[in-house]
């Protein structure tokens, strides 16, 4: 017995070592939760942070093909190098519905919802009141508007989801376009009268004019065309705004244009004197948070590399390679030549303003190449130009064709990528354009509301607007008789071009398969059909959400 | 019945090894005493007026000599004057005993003593007096040492003595025909005649069935007799000789159910799992326990010569002492101790082996290059119809990458990946001092290992200290400790393998002056530029675990020991390179450091009642935490990187970055073994578990199991004299595994989000990037293990076998959720999966003869697993879970030959690319077209190992196969898989394996399709990995005592050994074990030759 007593007096003692309670509370050491991340005005502000650089990410630096998906296989510019599911060179294969390479923009875009409804969601039981209230709501409502208003472009109808997701769903179904258009409708709405003045806001924030300016646009889509009007003319005769008619910003002094300089480094914001910017979208190099780097071509908007041609492999009949590449001048830098422009863009679409439009001019559609290899003396100086190609070189080839020199910063490129100051000669991580870009400019606003004026039957005022741009670039004036959705496109490619995220104009308008197959007759592109305006459903994401069924696209 | 066949076959196997082994029963020899050397040992002893007594324990204790006399008929008080200088012993005892009147004799080490007359007495009284004295010293077979308390008993008689502490026994028996057996737990029974010899010295065999072995089985240890579940030690010591650097690679097929993956760099540690995969994607990672300690670092900061012994933990009912930790099997591994002995043993090897592929590979060299480029563009290199004739107007170097054309003008045929790779070598030394007193024992060691891969620049430096050390303060009082440090050196950046195979023979890394060309094709940076610079990658380890025994006074049996382990790991990877970032030069330092300490109390009662209830109790209360920092700090662009990683605020853009995340777990577990008569055998098992991962309502698990087992073989009624020993067992339990920590917390990342202005600040945002649960929960299994233990014919054919089916309910699954939501995934707990199978083990004595022995093990082990349920309805098809289907169902398309010239493809497939089945007919190849087709299971896998011994020579042979059966096994294989270096112009710049069987005209019959354009849908291909695999050959060499002796060292041994020497396999590329096949960046498992010694003295 007394053993056992021992025994049991053993066990006792043992049993009684004990951890406190709070032992196994888990407390995350270097991340936050969403219990603490939503109290203070700061945290919310995070949030929209985060939302501008999701939008700078969808459609600018996600990486070097999905930004892209918006101009190729359209009536801009085709594949320079038809061989994968890339570059729409053939829809069966870039619009199959399980190929993952669409599937990343409506995932893209629906996290922007997402990130918004959870601001929405959860701002009022947090601290934040008045004024800092209205700005979060008309940020993350504007955020929104712009998602949906993208969805519905791209994939039509789509399921609506407006409140925080906290578990897992699996039964979505679509809602009609009409109703995704009047959500967006509603959401831009409230940004447009909630969101600040743009002479108050920072540079590359959204201002009221950039929710008025896309109000329009979805007006223009949900075919309410006076509302579109007003929309459009409430950027358009804001005191703040103008066309930039002069010459101005970093490189004012050198030889060039006022189009030209729109589009130099650093010119883009207001406070380098533009008032023609609505909605910059910011890059800065080798900052942390500014999505653009000398070091890598990773994270940076490559236009560039995909819009100016491999001009290192122009080949002339004697097999002479006379171009130095790749170079920081007119012949592109980096690029590679994957966005070939059409015919229709280089060509057709300037034949009655060739010589006089601004935006045609050498600086701004580069026809012309210098030779540039110093060790080629017999060739180093010459020009040649694409509408006289030198024998042995076609036109347009990958090597050699017109583009737009708003993709590219010829002699500004960041320091650190030149190989050789002297020759200009850049190292293989460039490829990047090293510049702000323009979501939307004051110019589209008036094609807008050209395009609303023509919707409600209105071409004198519709020529008007046109002509107000058209005169900016010393373009004949075009008659009221000759506006029309198709003139008002192609002045779209004149003043906006690689600039535009070209498929949501042709897709807002159901105009995809005409405008490439008929119009600009894309040579490559193939398979388009009628159904091709819209993009199909993911499969990934009809198969996820197996509690209910989201309807595939027709032709799909 | 799908094994049917299979087991048909094994049968087979063991039916041929019977019959072998049947024809050589009995051939059993006892050895004969050995020559009268002791005799002749050279003696110094000075005594003067000493006792007869003293003398001969001076001269036993100084010279290795047992005495055996009979006190009662020898006065052993009697003063004797004893001097000599070395001379021979039997001159010494001539000197000492003749005076007395005694007489000796002599066999092996053991010398008795008689009184003069009574031999000559004795031997007349044969019929009259029934007593003979027969003396002798029992010692083990291996080891040569005495072995105390073994039995002699007289046969048919219950008359029995045992040996003493130095193996030495005497006995009285009746007559001449008397017959003495021995008999000694873990050894075979010996039996000698008595005959007209005195003096018997037995030689014992250690059982090879070995059923006193002594396992480790969680928190204490059992008999393997006593063991009730599935527990197995792997046979570490055949593996000895094989070249390997980690412990586990000596594990590859040499345990069922316990499947080791392949390696291929220098120092990796290898894949475990056991018994099949039971999670989908919780944690698949096995529980290590070192020394009783939850060991969280890898296993390639153990030196394998360290470690005595491997246990695995395999079913439910043994692995539930670990609880929720245990569901993916637990490995227990123990570190060596200090042995008795005489003097302290020191044994020091050292080898040298070669690394060289197993399988050689090579990228395409010049000629094949070119013809790859026309092959791609085969339509316009070749003239319609058929396209086989060249066509003259094409000229294959205007199509050539801009970079090549020179070095297709010039010849150039640069053989990238030779330049890229040289012969490797492991160099390892081993160095141990170890022995036990009856108070204290130790183990101290230090090791060297150097191994540099294929791969320049691939190395591993392992240096290793260790010290384990126990000792008996009191008598009931012990403490110890084990304690080791390893530094290991991965230190050295090797060539970018991906771009090594990617690069064209047409272009070369350095210029015609010599000078490295920075980007030799303009698009991929030259692969060497990483070797450049300095590379650091230090990953350290210091381990400490402080344990005390206290054996409660008055309560016998009654013993608590609290364990204190300490694990720091810190590890240091500093880079440099003057190439990196664009050129402008990157450095990187980080470090980081684990830090995980245990406290475990353990309270044991262990007593057998009336020797018929044995109990062992075990109470274990503990707690364990784990915190790990790391702090990480890059700089890029850099005007003078002399200064490297040591000088990181040269550069123009710093970063800086830190992580850490902590554990916790607290834990109880008893477990009740319960023996009857050792015939009936319970154990008992349940453990509650907390954890800190664990979602806010679902803090602590309770995981029971039990399970018992019958020895058939002690039962009284049990008559089968050929059967040595039989169990049956059966268990039942459950077990956890663990969530991943803070799976169950929505998390919002925080980050550099964006930059408004030229030249403003960088402002941060945050992001939701994961949806919380609450309820997540581990996943439990739960199993049934049967199995039984066999030992016949006196060990010559003993095994186990086990089968068991086990259910994992609550699955941890990221599950695929529509990112309508804004995730893409969320933790949950989805379902039931199922896993069944069956393990064989054999070991038989094929051949016993006195020079020659030939034995065989041989391991089988098949799993089979199937998902039973799933959450909510249905498949979920974009997670790739299917009902009814493995875990590693393959759902893809179907692929029926290639597109060939004449046929129109359809819309967004190519001629020259594979043709998809549309199995719904529909004319079209959509998502719906795709079907099951097969999975990446194995049907089983088997081995056979083999070991010839012939006088002091071994040879050692194991082969080791996996077999996929029907749709099994299969793996992806697809020398396009990345798609975007195979495409377009990428296509003709890069290059591709040698041997590649791509779609030409020539070659319509092609496996994979033509590159540079990609389909609409490109499934791949997947393939058989069946294997087998002649892992292990070695040959040793052990000299002879006589020369040991005279070198002054107890055992010598020599040997040399393969790895990896064979492998026939369907599948192509590197390897199927590594699943390395035909894509890019693959490393090549190794081929190895060593040459090793191995010294004790």
């Amino acid at each position: 017995m007394r053993n056992i007593h021992k025994f049991l007096v053993c066990t006792l003692i043992f049993c009684t070592v004990s951890c406190k309670k709070s032992y196994l509370d888990e407390v995350p050491l270097d991340f936050a939760s969403t219990v603490n991340s939503f109290k203070t005005a700061q945290d919310f502000n995070a949030s929209i942070y985060n939302l501008y650089s999701a939008v700078r990410t969808e459609f600018y630096s996600s990486d070097e093909q999905s930004p892209f998906d918006y101009i190729y296989g359209l009536d801009l510019v085709y594949d320079g190098q038809p061989s994968g599911p890339q570059r729409f060179n053939d829809y069966a294969v870039s619009t199959n519905p399980s190929n993952s390479y669409l599937t990343s923009h409506w995932t893209r875009l629906y996290k922007i919802i997402s990130e918004s409804n959870t601001i929405l969601s959860r701002l009022p039981a947090s601290s934040v009141t008045g004024a800092d209230l209205v700005f979060i709501q008309a940020n993350a409502r504007f955020f929104r508007g712009f998602a949906y208003r993208t969805l519905a472009y791209l994939y039509g109808g789509v399921p609506l989801v407006l409140q925080e997701v906290t578990s897992p769903k699996t039964n979505y179904t679509r809602a009609t376009q009409a109703e995704v258009y009047a959500q967006a409708i509603s959401d831009l709405a409230f940004a447009s009268t909630s969101l600040p003045a743009i002479n108050t806001v920072k540079d590359g924030q959204v201002s009221n004019l950039v929710a008025y300016h896309f109000l329009a646009e979805v007006y223009l889509a949900a075919k309410q065309y006076t509302n579109a009007i007003t929309a459009a003319t409430a950027v358009i005769s804001n005191p703040n705004m103008a066309l930039m008619n002069s010459r101005f910003g970093s490189q004012s002094t050198d030889p060039g244009d006022v189009y030209w300089d729109l589009f130099r480094p650093k010119n883009q914001n207001r406070s380098a004197g533009n008032r023609e910017a609505l909605w910059v979208i910011q890059f800065e190099n080798d900052v942390p948070g500014g999505s653009s780097s000398a070091t890598a071509i990773a994270g940076s908007y490559q236009l560039e590399r995909q819009c100016a041609p491999l001009t290192r492999d122009v080949t002339l009949a004697g097999g002479k390679k006379p171009f130095l590449w790749p170079v920081s001048d007119y012949t592109g830098g980096r690029g590679i030549g994957w966005a070939i422009s059409t015919k229709y863009f280089t060509n057709t679409i300037w034949q009655s303003d060739f010589n006089n439009d601004m935006r045609n001019s050498k600086y701004n559609f580069v026809r012309q190449f210098t030779y540039n290899d110093p060790n080629q003396p017999a060739f180093f100086g010459q020009t040649i130009s694409t509408e006289n190609p030198p024998a042995g070189v076609t036109v347009p080839s990958r090597v050699f064709y017109a583009y737009q020199s708003k993709c590219t910063t010829p002699g500004r490129h960041p320091s650190a990528l030149y190989l050789n100051v002297t020759t200009g000669l850049l190292s293989s991580a460039a490829g990047g354009t090293y510049a702000d870009q323009y979501m939307c400019r004051l110019a589209e606003t008036y094609l807008i509301r050209a395009e609303a004026y023509l919707g409600a039957n209105d071409p004198g005022n519709a020529a008007a607007d046109i002509n107000i741009v058209r005169a900016r670039a010393n373009a004949s004036s075009v008659l009221p008789a000759n506006v029309d959705i198709n003139y008002i496109l192609d002045e779209r490619m004149r003043e906006l071009g690689i600039e535009e995220k070209r498929r949501l104009t042709l897709a807002r308008l159901g105009l995809v398969y005409d405008r490439t197959v008929n119009v600009a007759h894309n040579p490559v592109a193939a398979n388009v059909k009628p159904t091709s305006n819209l993009w199909p459903i993911p499969q990934s994401e009809i198969e996820s959400n197996k509690d209910a069924v989201l309807t595939q696209n027709p032709g799909y | 019945m799908k094994y049917k066949p299979l087991l048909v076959k094994i049968m087979r196997i063991t039916f041929l090894q019977l019959a072998i082994v049947l024809s050589i029963v009995g051939s059993s020899l006892a050895k004969n005493g050995k020559a009268q050397a002791v005799l002749k040992t050279k003696i110094s002893i000075n005594e003067t007026g000493t006792e007869l007594g003293a003398v001969l324990n001076k001269l036993e204790k100084n010279y290795d000599i047992n005495f055996v006399y009979s006190p009662q008929l020898i006065d052993v008080k009697q003063k004797v004057n004893v001097f000599t200088q070395m001379r021979p012993l039997s001159e010494i005892l001539d000197q000492v005993l003749t005076p007395l009147k005694l007489t000796y004799e002599a066999s092996g080490d053991v010398i008795v003593i008689r009184n003069l007359n009574s031999t000559a007495s004795q031997a007349g009284q044969i019929n009259t007096a029934p007593q003979i004295m027969v003396t002798g010293k029992v010692v083990d077979e291996k080891k040569g040492e005495p072995l105390p308390g073994v039995t002699i008993k007289i046969k048919g008689t219950t008359t029995a003595v045992s040996t003493n502490s130095n193996g030495v026994f005497s006995i009285s028996v009746p007559n001449a025909e008397s017959v003495l057996v021995f008999s000694f737990i873990g050894y075979d029974n010996e039996e000698r005649v008595v005959g007209n010899t005195t003096i018997i010295n037995v030689v014992m065999k250690e059982n090879q069935h070995n059923l006193s072995e002594v396992l480790v089985v969680g928190y204490g240890t059992q008999k393997k007799s006593d063991i009730t579940g599935s527990v197995v030690r792997a046979d570490l010591d055949s593996f000895r000789q094989s070249p390997d650097v980690n412990v586990l690679q000596l594990l590859q097929g040499a345990v069922p159910g316990l499947n080791i993956g392949q390696v291929t760099s220098a120092g990796q540690t290898p894949s475990i799992q056991v018994r099949g995969q039971s999670t989908i994607s919780g944690s698949t990672g096995v529980l290590i326990v070192l020394d009783g300690i939850v060991y969280a670092g890898d296993l390639s900061r153990l030196n394998p010569n360290d470690i005595a012994s491997i246990d695995i933990l395999k079913d439910a009912s043994s692995k539930a002492i670990y609880g929720a930790s245990a569901a993916n099997g637990v490995m227990l591994i123990t570190s060596k101790k200090g042995k008795k002995g005489d003097k302290p043993v020191i044994n020091f090897s050292s080898s040298y082996a070669s690394q060289n592929p197993a399988q050689v590979m090579h990228p395409l060299d010049r000629n094949e290059f070119i013809q790859k480029v026309k092959d791609i563009l085969w339509q316009q290199a070749y003239l319609a119809p058929d396209y086989l004739t060249p066509n003259p107007a094409f000229n294959v170097r205007s199509k050539l990458d801009a970079t090549q054309v020179a070095g297709y003008d010039d010849g150039t045929d640069f053989d990238w990946y030779g330049a890229a790779t040289r012969p490797g070598f492991i160099f390892d030394n081993q160095l141990s001092v170890s022995n036990a007193t009856d108070k204290t024992n130790f183990y101290v060691s230090g090791g060297y290992t150097k191994q540099t891969g294929f791969i320049i620049n691939d190395q591993f430096i392992r240096k290793s200290v260790r010290v384990n050390l126990e000792t008996k303060v009191f008598n009931w009082l012990s403490i110890g400790t084990q304690t080791f440090a390893t530094l290991n050196d991965y230190s050295g950046a090797s060539p970018d393998l991906r771009s090594i195979q990617l690069y064209s023979p047409l272009n070369t890394p350095f210029s015609s002056s010599g000078a490295i060309n920075l980007t030799p094709n303009g698009s991929i940076n030259n692969p060497f530029l990483g070797t450049y610079g300095n590379d650091l990658d230090h990953r350290n380890t210091i381990s400490g675990n402080f344990y005390g025994i206290l054996n409660i006074p008055g309560v016998d049996g009654l013993s608590y020991r609290v364990n204190f382990g300490n694990n720091y790991y810190w590890n240091q990877r500093y880079t440099a390179n003057q190439y990196s970032a664009n050129f402008t030069g990157a450095v990187g330092k980080s470090n980081d450091d684990t830090y995980d300490y245990s406290i475990d109390n353990i309270l044991n009662y262990n007593r057998t009642f009336n020797q018929v209830h044995k109990i062992d109790l075990t109470l274990v209360y503990g707690a364990r935490q784990l915190e790990f920092q790391s702090t990480n700090a890059t700089g890029t662009g850099y005007n003078n990187i002399a200064l490297g990683y040591n000088s990181i605020q040269q550069g123009l853009i710093l970063k800086n970055t830190s992580n850490a995340y902590s554990d916790e777990y607290n834990y109880q577990t008893g477990r009740l073994n319960y023996g009857y008569k050792s015939k009936y055998l319970l154990t008992a098992t349940i453990r509650r578990d907390g954890y800190s991962g664990f979602a806010a309502n679902k803090k602590f698990g309770l995981f029971p199991s039990v399970a018992a087992a019958w020895v058939a073989s002690n039962e009284p009624f049990f008559k089968l004299t050929w059967v040595d020993d039989l169990k049956f067992r059966a268990g039942y339990g459950s077990n956890g595994n663990l969530t991943n920590r803070y799976a169950s917390l929505a998390t919002v990342s925080q980050g550099a989000a964006y930059v408004f202005g030229d030249n403003g600040a960088t402002l941060f945002g945050q992001q939701v990037t994961s949806l919380s649960n609450s309820d997540l929960s581990w996943e439990t299994t739960t199993g049934i293990n049967v199995g039984v233990d066999f030992s016949f014919l006196k060990g010559r054919i003993s095994g186990t076998i086990d089968w068991y089916n086990t259910n994992t309910n609550d699955l941890l699954f990221n599950v695929k959720i529509p990112t309508i939501t804004g995730f893409g995934s969320i933790n949950t707990n989805v379902g039931k999966l199922n896993n069944t199978g069956t393990e064989i083990s054999l070991n038989t004595v094929n051949v016993r003869l006195k020079d020659f022995q030939w034995r065989s093990t041989i391991n089988f082990a098949s799993n089979k697993n199937k998902i039973v349920a799933l959450t909510g309805s249905g498949d979920l098809v974009t997670s790739n879970l299917f009902i009814g289907q493995p875990l590693g169902a393959i759902y893809n398309y179907q692929t029926n030959g290639m597109w060939q010239i004449g046929e129109t493809p359809i819309a967004g497939f190519y001629v020259g690319g594979n043709k998809l089945v549309d199995q719904n007919g529909d004319g079209k190849i959509t998502s719906d077209d795709r079907v099951i087709l097969g999975h990446t299971e194995p049907a089983y896998r088997l081995s056979v190992g083999n070991t010839f011994s012939y006088k002091q020579f071994t040879l050692f042979a194991f082969v080791n196969s996996v077999q996929g059966g029907k749709n099994g096994y299969l793996g992806y294989n697809n020398p396009w898989s990345d798609l975007g270096i195979q495409q377009g112009d990428n296509a003709i710049r890069n290059n591709w394996f040698s041997g590649t069987d791509y779609w030409s005209p020539r070659n319509p019959g092609a496996t994979y399709r033509v590159t540079g354009s990609v389909p609409a849908t490109d499934p791949g291909l997947y393939q058989d990995r069946s294997f087998i695999r002649l892992q292990e050959v070695s040959l040793s060499y052990d000299f002879s005592t006589r020369l040991t002796t005279k070198l002054g060292l107890k055992n010598l041994r020599l040997y040399i050994s393969g790895k990896n020497l064979a492998t026939w396999t369907k599948w192509t590329g590197w390897d199927p074990e590594s699943i390395q096949g035909l894509a890019y960046g693959a490393a090549p498992v190794i081929k190895a030759y060593a040459l090793g010694l191995n010294v004790t003295l």
